[in-house]
């Protein structure tokens, strides 16, 4: 791969010793918008072609930073003749010390349009990370947030479209990288929306080998799976390196499954330098041998998990903390608070689960667990009173259900449900609703009709044991997301409730978070509260001492073994996913279908826009009748073409009616009152106005009914050569739209859950749609660095892996098109009724 | 290692970033415009049959897409761009206005809303500005409805009249006063510190 980076004046044996150096940062460092410290400062690190790197370190040392400096995300996009010069003066070193002094490479601060800050450099095979695009490839952490487009396929060609590699090759190299990650046998135009975690990430490395890099970053690619989705990336990793013989960086908390694979462990720190500067230094370098046996090393101060064949204690055992009552957290103290009774839960009707009973007692912790997508969010919901139970019932026990509308949770006010029944989301931004930590932590207890000054102390106290007592006055959405997270379980608390629920309340935590998490949930049985734990986190599992409560899809295996005497029970759920998707039709009609989809729009226009000449009722019929006709021989007969644009024969009369009453008027006056004129000629255009807009309406809506995102942009690029950085962007942002469906629904039952749910809905409206934009722009950033990863965004040439085909008959489509206008205004002038423009001459 | 030396080199270049974001502003529109049109039909009727054209006040609501894109991003385009995507998503979706008509519409409302910019050269950022664009846009929502299926009604009569005014106001209030307010709320939440737009507005509060 090292050719695409070599330039004219280089001889061979710098290319050689270039090539040896897969990554060199050179004193490099960054800044983040906003931020008063580095992420990253003065650090110099040289990995060699071939080499397996784990970094470790805590939190916030800035791993994932550095690997975004690799992948060429930061700093300016566009190549200066800085960096130019400064690559051509480091070919007479080799050694990064020197570049340390070298004034260019380390002094000067780069700002950029991100608002960060970069010092030194960072060298891809001698190369600026920056002009290294394709050299390198990029696996995030979230496998939601790399997907670009809505098939699968198209997200593994899109790296080597972005490289330009021609048409002919792409393919190939897609199925080629597939095979790579096992998935050999994958449905290339299948929708991504129905895999599983551990298949979207194996998909999400495919697209980053496709692009046949001679580095491969890992960030964190399984802290988000099950454990058996985190097996196959792990093992689609460990096949993808022995055949490509890439050079692999990896930031990893959890190293057991990984360690086997890497061969150099760095370990990273901060130190004070000089004034209040901190500086990222190499703490560790070596073998894992010598790092995870150095006594010297505190490895889980800084967050990590250590391998099990070098830890020198069996790990996390049940954690316990102080006060916590006698009893044991897999049963309580006995006393049901919830009760659910041959429940069936599902969205839609559809059930994902049936027959399941189960008890939540006082002081009692159980974990739902299941592989990803077996409905333990589902349950929990249902449990929780967001979600109708399909059949039988959840049930409150006495002393919950007290002073509540009856014994159902989904039927209590959402300010009796947040005073018993909490529910935490995985994303902490699904729950915000207010503007600082302080009355985030208020809100609850005062909708629950706590007076205020109880509520600020209740809210004080909490914030303490939750250690955010400093971030009062802080917007909630500035938190880091550890303390996020604490957030949004001290507010769900403050509000009082007997049963918390809590969904993936470790998701990509480092240790030291984890711990604080666990110490957390195990301190809760004191307050008398029933906890509910969805998660596929066994450590988790084991540190909490829960009851473990297993659902298991018909065609899968059960994952969690326990002892016989374990209460533990597992819950049947249907199957979770077809193997394979028939592939939907653009159109009911299968001529239409057929067509390019920017045929079909242009069409569209071709057909309605010229109607908009003359305003009179025999060109509107005219056209009406022929559209009609014209629909069912391409097999959408009239009652199907009413059904799928009603809501125009709804608003055509609504706007007849206003034509009709304040209409240009002329001839015989039918009614007058106030501004109200009702004549000859308002009667006539009414009726026009009603027929014409079903004509133009009609023909504009089925035309483009349908048409796949995807095609439309590939015609938009291809036939109408609209610039492909924001055709495709457009594209990547409009796949985002059934993600935002579920935000929508998300928002709604979290504010249900918080005490926010009786509100009128005009009230509700705009604080939600406010949560709802600001978790868009969010999303839209990690859009952005997905891209990135994959190459997009350059000035240079791209190609297009799929064609955007136009034959004859889309031609003949538009002269179809245009024949129903020009009839229909031919036969207006025939008749003696054309009106330019709804002007009728009396 | 003193600050003095660092090198800013403002741009009008759109960055992925910005792309992305407009787009997604778009998508986030289309899915608030869509849970607007349900919500508007009964009380849309009930205004107008109280005084003729005074729904228009409600037309905002289908606005602001455009002038939030643009006070975000503050690349030339950004406006139009964000109403393409919305539009295009919509008549995708079918069931909503008038299919590749809606396309129509996104445009004409885009460039108008995108004119306030173009006045000042990009370079004047505040709550005029936004009002101005907002107003702007509502008056190509007024003129679209004339040319298209109001044809009939004159649009100096009363109705018309009535209509302008209330669509216009609802769009500088809607898509531009309250769009301003949004983006500094939304800035304040840290989720535009990739963006120079957002980073202004932290350091001012």
């Amino acid at each position: 791969m090292n050719q695409t980076v070599v330039r004219g004046k280089q001889t061979v044996d710098d290319m050689d010793e270039r090539s040896r150096n897969a990554v060199q940062f050179c004193h490099w460092g960054y800044r983040h918008a906003s931020r008063d410290q580095f992420a990253v400062r003065g650090v110099d690190l040289t990995i060699r072609q071939g080499e397996h790197v784990l970094l470790l370190g805590a939190s916030g040392v800035g791993k994932s930073t550095m690997l975004e400096g690799v992948a060429g995300l930061l700093g300016d996009q566009t190549p200066s003749p800085r960096h130019d010069t400064a690559a051509q003066d480091d070919d007479t070193r080799t050694d990064h010390e020197a570049n340390a002094e070298d004034p260019r490479a380390g002094d000067e601060l780069v700002a950029d349009a991100d608002g960060g800050i970069t010092e030194g450099a960072i060298l891809v095979h001698g190369v600026p990370a920056n002009q290294a695009h394709g050299d390198v490839g990029l696996v995030l952490q979230s496998p939601e947030a790399q997907v670009v487009f809505q098939r699968l396929g198209d997200n593994v060609a899109f790296g080597p479209e972005n490289m330009d590699v021609p048409r002919e090759e792409i393919w190939p190299r897609v199925t080629e990288a597939l095979d790579a990650v096992g998935m050999p046998d994958a449905q290339l135009d299948r929708s991504v929306l129905h895999l599983s975690g551990g298949q979207m990430q194996r998909v999400a490395l495919a697209g980053a080998l496709a692009m046949r890099p001679g580095i491969v970053l890992l960030d964190e690619p399984t802290a988000n799976l099950d454990p058996d989705g985190a097996d196959q990336v792990v093992q689609a990793v460990r096949q993808a390196l022995r055949a490509t013989q890439a050079t692999m960086i990896l930031v990893e908390h959890q190293t057991a499954r990984w360690i086997d694979m890497v061969d150099r462990v760095v370990v990273l720190g901060s130190v004070e330098q000089g004034t209040d500067d901190q500086h990222t230094v190499v703490m560790a370098d070596g073998t894992p041998e010598q790092i995870f046996t150095n006594p010297d090393l505190d490895l889980e101060s800084l967050g990590v998990w250590i391998p099990p064949q070098y830890r020198k204690n069996e790990g996390t055992g049940i954690l316990h903390v102080e006060g916590e009552p006698a009893y044991s957290a897999r049963t309580g103290n006995g006393r049901t608070l919830l009760r659910a009774e041959d429940l069936s839960v599902g969205h839609g009707g559809r059930p994902i689960a049936e027959h399941i009973s189960l008890d939540l007692h006082a002081g009692q912790i159980t974990a739902l667990v299941g592989t990803n997508g077996a409905g333990k969010s589902t349950l929990s919901l249902t449990l929780a009173g967001l979600l109708e139970p399909l059949a039988g019932q959840v049930v409150a026990g006495d002393e919950l259900a007290a002073g509540a509308r009856g014994r159902w949770p989904i039927d209590w006010t959402s300010q009796q449900l947040a005073s018993r029944v909490s529910y935490v989301f995985q994303n902490p931004e699904h729950q915000f609703a207010c503007g600082s930590v302080m009355e985030e932590m208020m809100l609850g207890p005062v909708r629950c009709g706590v007076d205020e000054d109880e509520a600020r102390q209740r809210a004080t106290t909490l914030l303490r044991r939750f250690h955010l007592e400093r971030y009062a006055d802080a917007n909630p959405y500035t938190l880091s997301g550890g303390e996020k997270r604490r957030l949004t379980v001290a507010a769900a608390l403050a509000a009082a409730p007997r049963v918390l629920i809590l969904d993936e309340p470790t998701f990509g935590q480092d240790r030291n978070t984890w711990m604080q998490i666990a110490l957390l949930i195990r301190s809760l049985r004191a307050d008398d509260i029933a906890i509910v734990v969805v998660t596929h986190d066994r450590a988790l599992v084991r540190a909490l001492d829960a009851n473990v409560v297993e659902l298991v899809p018909q065609d899968g295996v059960k994952e969690w073994e326990r002892a016989e005497e374990d209460p533990a029970h597992e819950i049947a759920v249907s199957s979770i996913r077809e193997r394979y998707e028939e592939p939907k039709p653009s159109s009911h009609s299968p001529v239409l279908a057929s067509m390019n989809p920017v045929f079909r729009l242009i069409a569209a226009f071709v057909v309605s826009l010229p109607l908009l000449l003359s305003l009179d009722w025999v060109s509107a019929s005219v056209a009406v009748l022929l559209e009609f006709a014209v629909l069912w021989a391409a097999g959408i007969n009239p009652l199907r073409a009413i059904r799928s644009t009603w809501p125009i024969f709804i608003g055509a009369p609504c706007s007849a009616l206003a034509v009709l009453l304040y209409g240009k008027s002329g001839g015989a006056t039918w009614w007058q009152w106030g501004w109200i004129h009702v004549t000859d000629y308002s009667a006539l255009l009414a009726l026009a106005t009603m027929l014409r807009i079903v004509a133009i309406g009609m023909p504009a809506i089925i035309a483009v009914l349908g048409i796949d995102a995807t095609d439309l942009a590939d015609g938009f690029s291809q036939i109408l050569h609209l610039p492909d950085r924001f055709v495709y962007g457009g594209l990547a942002g409009i796949r985002l739209f059934s993600v935002l469906q579920d935000d929508w629904a998300s928002l709604t039952a979290s504010r249900r859950s918080r005490g926010l749910g009786d509100d009128n809905k005009f009230k509700a409206f705009f604080p939600q749609a406010f949560a709802l934009l600001v978790l868009s722009i969010r999303r839209s950033t990690m859009l952005a660095t997905a891209m990135q990863a994959r190459g997009f965004g350059g000035s240079g040439p791209r190609s297009h892996a799929r064609v955007s085909r136009v034959h004859a008959r889309d031609w003949m489509l538009l002269v179809v098109a245009l024949a129903v206008p020009v009839i229909a205004l031919c036969a207006a002038w025939g008749a003696g009724t054309f009106a330019f423009m709804g002007n009728i001459q009396g | 290692m003193a600050y003095s030396r660092t090198v800013v080199r403002p741009t009008m270049k759109w960055r992925v970033a910005d792309i992305a974001v407009a787009s997604v502003i778009g998508v986030a529109s289309a899915l608030i415009y869509w849970a607007v049109a349900i919500a508007t039909y009964a009380p849309w009727s009930l205004l107008e049959a109280i005084v003729p054209g005074l729904a228009g006040i409600f037309n905002g609501l289908w606005l602001f897409a455009g002038p939030l894109a643009a006070v975000i991003v503050r690349k030339p385009g950004a406006a139009i761009y964000a109403e393409i995507v919305a539009a295009v998503l919509e008549s995708l979706l079918g069931n909503t206005w008038g299919g590749a008509e809606t396309i129509l519409m996104g445009l004409t409302q885009g460039v108008f809303a995108e004119l306030a910019f173009v006045f000042v050269f990009y370079r004047v950022w505040n709550v005029g500005i936004m009002m101005l664009s907002g107003a702007l846009s509502g008056v190509a929502c007024w003129g679209y409805s004339f040319f298209t299926n109001l044809q009939a009604i004159s649009f100096t009569g009363s109705y018309g009249i009535v209509y302008f005014l209330t669509t216009v106001v609802s769009g500088a209030l809607i898509a531009g006063l309250a769009m301003w307010y949004l983006f500094i709320a939304i800035a304040k939440t840290g989720a535009l510190d990739h963006f120079a737009s957002g980073r202004e507005v932290r350091r001012m509060h």
